[in-house]
Protein backbone atom coordinates (compact mmCIF):
# COMPACT_ATOMS: atom_id res chain seq x y z
CA UNK A 1 0.00 0.00 0.00
CA UNK A 2 1.46 3.06 -0.93
CA UNK A 3 1.57 5.46 1.68
CA UNK A 4 4.37 7.92 0.36
CA UNK A 5 4.28 11.34 -1.46
CA UNK A 6 6.29 11.31 -4.59
CA UNK A 7 7.33 15.58 -5.78
CA UNK A 8 8.65 16.30 -9.33
CA UNK A 9 10.36 19.59 -9.07
CA UNK A 10 10.31 21.44 -12.86
CA UNK A 11 12.97 24.19 -13.03
CA UNK A 12 12.06 26.00 -16.51
CA UNK A 13 13.64 29.17 -17.86
CA UNK A 14 16.51 28.93 -16.41
CA UNK A 15 19.37 26.61 -16.31
CA UNK A 16 19.42 23.84 -15.52
CA UNK A 17 16.28 22.48 -16.27
CA UNK A 18 15.48 19.48 -14.49
CA UNK A 19 12.99 17.01 -13.16
CA UNK A 20 13.19 15.96 -9.74
CA UNK A 21 11.01 14.10 -7.88
CA UNK A 22 11.70 13.62 -4.06
CA UNK A 23 9.80 12.61 -1.03
CA UNK A 24 7.84 15.21 0.55
CA UNK A 25 6.30 14.57 4.17
CA UNK A 26 2.90 15.01 4.74
CA UNK A 27 3.68 18.12 6.81
CA UNK A 28 5.11 20.00 3.89
CA UNK A 29 2.49 19.23 1.80
CA UNK A 30 0.60 21.58 0.51
CA UNK A 31 -3.12 22.31 1.28
CA UNK A 32 -3.99 21.02 -2.27
CA UNK A 33 -2.95 17.66 -1.90
CA UNK A 34 -3.92 17.54 1.62
CA UNK A 35 -7.08 18.32 0.44
CA UNK A 36 -7.21 15.48 -2.11
CA UNK A 37 -6.22 13.00 0.28
CA UNK A 38 -9.17 14.51 2.41
CA UNK A 39 -11.28 13.32 -0.56
CA UNK A 40 -9.88 10.54 -1.76
CA UNK A 41 -8.95 8.43 1.62
CA UNK A 42 -10.47 10.32 4.55
CA UNK A 43 -7.03 10.64 5.43
CA UNK A 44 -7.50 11.52 9.00
CA UNK A 45 -3.22 12.92 8.68
CA UNK A 46 -4.22 14.80 6.12
CA UNK A 47 -7.09 16.33 7.58
CA UNK A 48 -4.91 17.00 11.16
CA UNK A 49 -2.20 18.85 8.79
CA UNK A 50 -4.73 21.34 6.81
CA UNK A 51 -6.91 21.98 10.45
CA UNK A 52 -3.82 22.62 12.39
CA UNK A 53 -2.37 25.12 9.92
CA UNK A 54 -5.52 26.91 8.79
CA UNK A 55 -7.63 27.04 12.28
CA UNK A 56 -6.40 29.82 13.98
CA UNK A 57 -6.90 32.45 11.20
CA UNK A 58 -10.40 31.02 10.37
CA UNK A 59 -10.82 31.62 13.98
CA UNK A 60 -9.62 35.00 14.41
CA UNK A 61 -11.79 36.32 11.35
CA UNK A 62 -14.56 34.61 12.61
CA UNK A 63 -14.33 36.20 16.17
CA UNK A 64 -13.49 39.23 14.81
CA UNK A 65 -17.15 39.10 12.65
CA UNK A 66 -18.68 37.65 16.18
CA UNK A 67 -16.81 38.70 19.26
CA UNK A 68 -16.80 35.90 21.30
CA UNK A 69 -15.11 32.21 21.27
CA UNK A 70 -18.28 30.02 20.96
CA UNK A 71 -20.03 31.77 18.18
CA UNK A 72 -16.64 31.72 16.55
CA UNK A 73 -15.82 27.92 16.77
CA UNK A 74 -19.09 27.37 15.09
CA UNK A 75 -18.07 29.42 12.23
CA UNK A 76 -14.73 27.36 12.08
CA UNK A 77 -16.44 24.06 12.53
CA UNK A 78 -19.51 24.85 10.00
CA UNK A 79 -16.80 26.20 7.54
CA UNK A 80 -14.11 22.82 7.70
CA UNK A 81 -17.48 20.95 7.46
CA UNK A 82 -18.60 22.83 3.98
CA UNK A 83 -15.09 22.97 2.26
CA UNK A 84 -14.29 19.19 3.46
CA UNK A 85 -17.55 17.37 2.35
CA UNK A 86 -17.30 19.76 -0.93
CA UNK A 87 -13.51 19.18 -1.51
CA UNK A 88 -13.97 17.93 -5.02
CA UNK A 89 -15.23 21.56 -6.37
CA UNK A 90 -12.14 23.29 -5.21
CA UNK A 91 -10.84 25.07 -7.69
CA UNK A 92 -6.91 24.90 -8.13
CA UNK A 93 -6.98 28.92 -9.52
CA UNK A 94 -7.06 29.71 -6.08
CA UNK A 95 -5.69 28.95 -2.76
CA UNK A 96 -7.18 26.97 -0.69
CA UNK A 97 -7.04 28.97 2.37
CA UNK A 98 -8.86 31.79 0.43
CA UNK A 99 -11.75 29.42 -0.44
CA UNK A 100 -11.73 28.54 3.48
CA UNK A 101 -11.55 32.06 4.64
CA UNK A 102 -14.77 32.93 2.06
CA UNK A 103 -17.12 30.24 3.68
CA UNK A 104 -15.69 30.61 6.72
CA UNK A 105 -16.27 34.60 6.80
CA UNK A 106 -19.72 34.07 4.82
CA UNK A 107 -20.62 31.12 7.94
CA UNK A 108 -19.59 34.13 10.51
CA UNK A 109 -21.64 37.07 8.62
CA UNK A 110 -24.62 34.61 8.44
CA UNK A 111 -24.36 33.73 12.00
CA UNK A 112 -24.27 37.44 12.99
CA UNK A 113 -26.94 38.73 11.18
CA UNK A 114 -29.08 35.91 12.80
CA UNK A 115 -28.21 36.64 16.31
CA UNK A 116 -28.70 40.49 15.24
CA UNK A 117 -32.46 39.06 14.72
CA UNK A 118 -32.59 37.34 17.75
CA UNK A 119 -31.25 40.71 20.07
CA UNK A 120 -32.47 43.60 17.85
CA UNK A 121 -32.96 45.37 21.07
CA UNK A 122 -28.70 45.55 21.52
CA UNK A 123 -28.12 48.81 19.22
CA UNK A 124 -24.47 48.97 20.72
CA UNK A 125 -22.78 48.27 17.36
CA UNK A 126 -24.20 51.29 15.84
CA UNK A 127 -21.92 53.86 15.17
CA UNK A 128 -23.22 56.24 17.48
CA UNK A 129 -22.76 54.57 20.37
CA UNK A 130 -19.38 52.91 19.59
CA UNK A 131 -18.33 56.50 19.39
CA UNK A 132 -19.60 57.52 22.65
CA UNK A 133 -17.77 54.48 24.55
CA UNK A 134 -14.63 54.87 23.30
CA UNK A 135 -12.39 56.83 25.71
CA UNK A 136 -12.23 60.36 24.87
CA UNK A 137 -9.06 61.86 26.44
CA UNK A 138 -7.00 60.50 23.55
CA UNK A 139 -3.51 58.82 24.45
CA UNK A 140 -5.27 56.91 27.05
CA UNK A 141 -3.81 53.31 27.68
CA UNK A 142 -6.46 50.56 27.71
CA UNK A 143 -6.13 47.30 28.76
CA UNK A 144 -5.84 44.29 26.64
CA UNK A 145 -9.51 42.95 26.98
CA UNK A 146 -10.60 46.57 27.15
CA UNK A 147 -9.14 47.67 24.01
CA UNK A 148 -10.10 44.24 22.73
CA UNK A 149 -14.06 45.00 23.00
CA UNK A 150 -13.30 48.39 22.00
CA UNK A 151 -11.69 47.08 18.54
CA UNK A 152 -14.62 44.46 18.34
CA UNK A 153 -16.82 47.28 18.74
CA UNK A 154 -15.23 49.74 16.29
CA UNK A 155 -15.26 47.00 13.60
CA UNK A 156 -19.12 46.20 14.04
CA UNK A 157 -19.80 49.59 13.27
CA UNK A 158 -18.35 49.10 9.84
CA UNK A 159 -20.28 48.33 7.03
CA UNK A 160 -20.62 44.47 6.63
CA UNK A 161 -18.40 44.23 3.28
CA UNK A 162 -15.94 46.50 4.70
CA UNK A 163 -15.64 45.00 7.91
CA UNK A 164 -15.57 41.71 6.28
CA UNK A 165 -12.60 43.13 3.79
CA UNK A 166 -10.52 44.42 6.55
CA UNK A 167 -10.94 41.10 8.41
CA UNK A 168 -9.57 38.72 5.49
CA UNK A 169 -6.71 41.23 5.19
CA UNK A 170 -5.38 41.70 8.77
CA UNK A 171 -6.90 38.82 10.08
CA UNK A 172 -7.08 36.12 7.26
CA UNK A 173 -4.06 37.40 5.98
CA UNK A 174 -5.36 37.15 2.52
CA UNK A 175 -4.12 39.39 -0.57
CA UNK A 176 -6.59 42.51 -2.01
CA UNK A 177 -6.68 40.16 -4.95
CA UNK A 178 -8.16 37.34 -2.91
CA UNK A 179 -10.31 39.41 -0.94
CA UNK A 180 -11.80 40.43 -4.35
CA UNK A 181 -12.25 36.91 -4.99
CA UNK A 182 -13.94 36.00 -2.03
CA UNK A 183 -16.38 39.00 -2.20
CA UNK A 184 -16.67 38.60 -5.99
CA UNK A 185 -15.86 42.06 -7.16
CA UNK A 186 -12.95 44.12 -8.91
CA UNK A 187 -9.72 44.67 -7.21
CA UNK A 188 -10.56 48.50 -7.30
CA UNK A 189 -13.48 48.05 -5.36
CA UNK A 190 -11.81 46.00 -2.91
CA UNK A 191 -9.26 49.10 -2.69
CA UNK A 192 -12.01 51.63 -1.54
CA UNK A 193 -13.74 49.22 0.51
CA UNK A 194 -10.51 48.84 3.09
CA UNK A 195 -9.53 52.60 2.56
CA UNK A 196 -12.88 53.34 3.66
CA UNK A 197 -12.59 51.04 6.67
CA UNK A 198 -9.47 52.28 7.65
CA UNK A 199 -10.69 56.00 7.49
CA UNK A 200 -13.44 54.89 9.51
CA UNK A 201 -12.02 53.26 12.11
CA UNK A 202 -9.09 56.12 12.53
CA UNK A 203 -12.48 58.05 13.05
CA UNK A 204 -14.25 55.36 15.89
CA UNK A 205 -10.79 54.88 17.82
CA UNK A 206 -10.22 58.87 17.52
CA UNK A 207 -7.26 58.72 20.46
CA UNK A 208 -5.91 55.06 19.87
CA UNK A 209 -5.05 55.93 16.12
CA UNK A 210 -3.07 59.30 15.92
CA UNK A 211 -3.76 61.39 13.21
CA UNK A 212 -1.28 61.05 9.95
CA UNK B 1 -4.23 72.19 -3.45
CA UNK B 2 -6.59 69.67 -4.16
CA UNK B 3 -9.58 70.63 -6.94
CA UNK B 4 -10.47 67.32 -7.55
CA UNK B 5 -14.42 66.38 -6.52
CA UNK B 6 -14.42 64.37 -3.48
CA UNK B 7 -15.39 60.76 -4.69
CA UNK B 8 -12.50 61.11 -7.25
CA UNK B 9 -10.02 62.43 -4.53
CA UNK B 10 -11.32 59.27 -2.57
CA UNK B 11 -10.59 57.10 -5.20
CA UNK B 12 -7.37 58.31 -6.33
CA UNK B 13 -6.32 58.38 -2.10
CA UNK B 14 -8.13 54.35 -2.43
CA UNK B 15 -5.39 53.37 -5.05
CA UNK B 16 -2.47 54.81 -3.19
CA UNK B 17 -3.32 53.39 0.30
CA UNK B 18 -3.04 49.90 -2.11
CA UNK B 19 0.01 51.26 -2.95
CA UNK B 20 1.64 51.79 0.06
CA UNK B 21 0.16 48.14 1.21
CA UNK B 22 2.32 46.79 -1.32
CA UNK B 23 -0.78 45.40 -2.52
CA UNK B 24 -0.34 46.79 -5.98
CA UNK B 25 1.62 44.97 -9.10
CA UNK B 26 2.58 45.07 -12.64
CA UNK B 27 1.10 47.78 -14.99
CA UNK B 28 -1.36 49.06 -12.11
CA UNK B 29 1.48 49.35 -9.78
CA UNK B 30 3.34 50.90 -12.69
CA UNK B 31 0.56 53.80 -13.60
CA UNK B 32 1.14 54.67 -9.78
CA UNK B 33 4.50 54.99 -9.46
CA UNK B 34 4.34 57.14 -12.81
CA UNK B 35 1.77 59.66 -11.35
CA UNK B 36 3.94 59.77 -8.05
CA UNK B 37 6.69 60.60 -10.34
CA UNK B 38 4.09 63.83 -11.89
CA UNK B 39 3.03 64.50 -8.09
CA UNK B 40 5.92 63.69 -5.87
CA UNK B 41 3.75 65.77 -3.30
CA UNK B 42 1.35 62.25 -2.86
CA UNK B 43 4.53 60.78 -1.53
CA UNK B 44 2.50 62.35 1.87
CA UNK B 45 -0.80 60.37 1.16
CA UNK B 46 1.52 57.11 0.58
CA UNK B 47 3.30 57.94 4.11
CA UNK B 48 0.56 58.83 5.88
CA UNK B 49 -1.65 55.64 4.49
CA UNK B 50 1.26 53.65 5.26
CA UNK B 51 1.43 55.05 8.63
CA UNK B 52 -2.17 54.21 9.60
CA UNK B 53 -1.92 50.81 7.95
CA UNK B 54 0.73 50.11 10.48
CA UNK B 55 -1.13 51.35 13.18
CA UNK B 56 -4.06 49.65 12.58
CA UNK B 57 -2.20 46.36 12.32
CA UNK B 58 -0.46 46.72 15.24
CA UNK B 59 -3.79 47.24 17.28
CA UNK B 60 -5.74 44.14 15.81
CA UNK B 61 -3.00 41.95 16.47
CA UNK B 62 -3.15 43.39 19.80
CA UNK B 63 -6.28 42.68 20.34
CA UNK B 64 -6.45 39.18 18.63
CA UNK B 65 -8.40 36.83 20.69
CA UNK B 66 -7.02 34.30 23.06
CA UNK B 67 -6.55 31.28 21.20
CA UNK B 68 -8.67 28.06 22.24
CA UNK B 69 -7.10 25.64 24.16
CA UNK B 70 -5.59 22.00 22.95
CA UNK B 71 -8.60 20.73 24.82
CA UNK B 72 -11.18 22.72 22.49
CA UNK B 73 -9.12 22.37 19.46
CA UNK B 74 -8.87 18.65 19.63
CA UNK B 75 -12.71 18.65 20.41
CA UNK B 76 -13.53 20.25 17.72
CA UNK B 77 -11.42 18.78 15.31
CA UNK B 78 -13.07 15.53 16.09
CA UNK B 79 -16.52 17.00 15.46
CA UNK B 80 -15.46 18.06 11.82
CA UNK B 81 -13.93 15.21 11.04
CA UNK B 82 -17.34 13.09 12.13
CA UNK B 83 -19.18 15.22 10.52
CA UNK B 84 -17.47 15.43 7.30
CA UNK B 85 -17.39 11.54 7.03
CA UNK B 86 -20.89 11.24 7.69
CA UNK B 87 -22.12 14.39 5.01
CA UNK B 88 -19.29 12.81 2.49
CA UNK B 89 -21.43 9.24 2.41
CA UNK B 90 -24.57 10.86 2.59
CA UNK B 91 -23.80 12.47 -0.37
CA UNK B 92 -22.38 9.87 -2.36
CA UNK B 93 -25.03 8.62 -4.30
CA UNK B 94 -23.25 5.28 -5.69
CA UNK B 95 -20.36 3.39 -4.45
CA UNK B 96 -17.26 4.31 -6.01
CA UNK B 97 -17.08 1.17 -7.88
CA UNK B 98 -20.52 1.37 -9.53
CA UNK B 99 -19.99 5.20 -10.57
CA UNK B 100 -16.82 4.19 -12.69
CA UNK B 101 -17.72 1.04 -14.26
CA UNK B 102 -19.67 1.92 -18.02
CA UNK B 103 -18.60 3.47 -21.50
CA UNK B 104 -17.32 6.70 -19.98
CA UNK B 105 -14.20 4.87 -17.75
CA UNK B 106 -13.63 2.32 -20.98
CA UNK B 107 -13.37 5.27 -23.00
CA UNK B 108 -11.17 7.03 -20.26
CA UNK B 109 -8.73 4.38 -19.64
CA UNK B 110 -8.39 3.67 -23.77
CA UNK B 111 -7.66 7.57 -24.02
CA UNK B 112 -4.70 7.38 -21.77
CA UNK B 113 -3.30 4.25 -23.10
CA UNK B 114 -3.30 5.72 -26.17
CA UNK B 115 -1.67 8.67 -24.89
CA UNK B 116 0.75 6.09 -22.79
CA UNK B 117 2.03 4.55 -25.90
CA UNK B 118 1.99 7.51 -28.17
CA UNK B 119 3.93 8.99 -24.88
CA UNK B 120 6.24 5.86 -24.80
CA UNK B 121 7.33 6.45 -27.84
CA UNK B 122 8.07 10.20 -28.28
CA UNK B 123 10.45 9.55 -25.15
CA UNK B 124 12.22 6.92 -26.49
CA UNK B 125 13.20 9.17 -30.02
CA UNK B 126 13.61 12.45 -27.54
CA UNK B 127 15.41 11.13 -23.82
CA UNK B 128 18.89 10.28 -24.02
CA UNK B 129 20.01 7.75 -21.70
CA UNK B 130 18.52 4.41 -20.74
CA UNK B 131 15.69 2.24 -22.99
CA UNK B 132 12.18 3.46 -22.08
CA UNK B 133 9.97 0.55 -21.66
CA UNK B 134 6.25 2.26 -21.82
CA UNK B 135 4.05 -0.23 -19.67
CA UNK B 136 2.42 -2.58 -21.78
CA UNK B 137 -1.46 -1.14 -22.09
CA UNK B 138 -2.68 -4.70 -21.48
CA UNK B 139 -1.08 -5.14 -18.33
CA UNK B 140 -1.24 -2.04 -16.52
CA UNK B 141 -4.11 0.40 -16.21
CA UNK B 142 -2.31 3.54 -17.28
CA UNK B 143 -4.21 5.72 -14.78
CA UNK B 144 -3.36 4.03 -11.91
CA UNK B 145 0.14 3.86 -9.94
CA UNK B 146 -0.16 0.65 -9.31
CA UNK B 147 1.86 -2.02 -11.55
CA UNK B 148 0.30 -5.63 -12.54
CA UNK B 149 2.54 -7.45 -9.75
CA UNK B 150 0.46 -5.42 -7.03
CA UNK B 151 -1.44 -7.68 -6.00
CA UNK B 152 -2.88 -5.95 -2.78
CA UNK B 153 -6.79 -4.61 -3.03
CA UNK B 154 -6.64 -2.08 -6.01
CA UNK B 155 -7.92 1.27 -5.24
CA UNK B 156 -11.16 2.51 -6.28
CA UNK B 157 -9.77 3.92 -9.97
CA UNK B 158 -9.81 7.50 -10.19
CA UNK B 159 -12.37 9.20 -11.99
CA UNK B 160 -11.13 11.91 -14.98
CA UNK B 161 -12.93 14.66 -13.24
CA UNK B 162 -11.31 14.66 -10.43
CA UNK B 163 -7.65 15.51 -12.79
CA UNK B 164 -9.46 18.43 -14.22
CA UNK B 165 -8.29 20.32 -10.49
CA UNK B 166 -4.54 19.83 -11.46
CA UNK B 167 -4.32 23.11 -13.08
CA UNK B 168 -0.51 23.29 -13.23
CA UNK B 169 1.20 26.49 -11.91
CA UNK B 170 3.85 28.67 -14.13
CA UNK B 171 6.80 27.82 -16.19
CA UNK B 172 9.40 27.91 -13.77
CA UNK B 173 9.99 25.98 -10.56
CA UNK B 174 6.96 23.98 -10.55
CA UNK B 175 6.18 21.20 -7.70
CA UNK B 176 4.35 18.91 -7.93
CA UNK B 177 2.97 15.96 -5.77
CA UNK B 178 1.96 12.19 -6.07
CA UNK B 179 -1.27 11.68 -4.45
CA UNK B 180 -1.80 8.31 -3.74
CA UNK B 181 -4.44 6.04 -5.10
CA UNK B 182 -5.26 9.11 -7.70
CA UNK B 183 -3.53 7.43 -10.69
CA UNK B 184 -2.40 9.98 -12.09
CA UNK B 185 -3.11 12.61 -9.52
CA UNK B 186 -0.05 14.99 -9.60
CA UNK B 187 -1.07 18.28 -7.60
CA UNK B 188 0.99 21.31 -7.72
CA UNK B 189 2.53 22.70 -4.52
CA UNK B 190 4.58 24.79 -3.10
CA UNK B 191 3.90 27.94 -5.24
CA UNK B 192 0.65 29.18 -4.85
CA UNK B 193 -1.64 30.71 -5.77
CA UNK B 194 -1.82 28.85 -9.01
CA UNK B 195 -1.42 30.91 -11.72
CA UNK B 196 -2.82 29.48 -15.20
CA UNK B 197 -1.85 26.19 -17.08
CA UNK B 198 1.86 25.75 -17.73
CA UNK B 199 2.89 25.27 -21.65
CA UNK B 200 4.10 21.81 -23.39
CA UNK B 201 7.48 20.93 -21.47
CA UNK B 202 9.63 19.89 -24.33
CA UNK B 203 12.23 16.93 -23.42
CA UNK B 204 15.19 19.08 -24.69
CA UNK B 205 14.38 21.55 -21.31
CA UNK B 206 14.56 19.62 -18.57
CA UNK B 207 16.96 16.62 -17.22
CA UNK B 208 15.49 13.86 -14.62
CA UNK B 209 17.36 13.99 -11.83
CA UNK B 210 16.03 11.84 -10.00
CA UNK B 211 13.22 9.65 -8.30
CA UNK B 212 12.36 8.53 -4.50
CA UNK B 213 9.25 6.14 -3.82
CA UNK B 214 8.41 4.86 -0.69
CA UNK B 215 6.09 2.31 -2.21
CA UNK B 216 8.36 -0.65 -4.11
CA UNK B 217 5.42 -1.12 -6.22
CA UNK B 218 5.44 2.20 -7.53
CA UNK B 219 8.75 1.43 -9.50
CA UNK B 220 8.84 1.27 -12.94
CA UNK B 221 5.78 3.36 -13.36
CA UNK B 222 6.40 6.20 -15.23
CA UNK B 223 5.08 9.81 -13.85
CA UNK B 224 2.59 11.28 -15.67
CA UNK B 225 2.10 15.12 -15.67
CA UNK B 226 -1.15 17.07 -16.71
CA UNK B 227 -1.89 20.11 -17.81
CA UNK B 228 -5.46 21.42 -17.63
CA UNK B 229 -8.31 18.47 -17.46
CA UNK B 230 -6.34 15.22 -18.87
CA UNK B 231 -4.49 16.08 -21.65
CA UNK B 232 -0.86 14.56 -20.67
CA UNK B 233 2.10 17.24 -20.71
CA UNK B 234 5.08 14.58 -20.38
CA UNK B 235 6.14 11.15 -19.41
CA UNK B 236 9.02 10.86 -18.11
CA UNK B 237 11.08 7.49 -17.25
CA UNK B 238 11.74 6.00 -13.49
CA UNK B 239 15.42 5.47 -13.43
CA UNK B 240 16.98 3.05 -11.00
Amino acid sequence: MTTGIQSLQLNRGTQPRQVRIQECPLQNASDELLLARWGQDNDGRAFAVLFERHRLAAYRVAWRLLGNEADALDAVQEGFIKVLTQWHQFRSQSRFKTWLMRVVSRVALDIGRQRQRHHRCESWSREADVQSSIPACTGEQLDGQELRQQMYKALAALPELQRQALVLYVDGGLTYREIAEVQGVSLGTVMSRLFHARQKLRMLLAGQVPDP
Amino acid sequence: MNHDPPIRDACRRAWLAAYAEGQLEGTTREQVEDWLDQHPQLWAEIRAQQALGQTLRQMMDATAPPDPSAATWEALAQRIQFASVQAKHAAAPLPSHCRQRGSARIAAVTVAAALLLGGGVWLQNQLPGPTIDPPQTGQVDPLSPRTAHDDSPSPSPPELTSISRLTLVREVDVLLERVPHMGDGWLPIGRPPLEGPIQWIHQDEIEVIGFASHSPTQQNIPCLVHAEGDRPLLWTPVRE
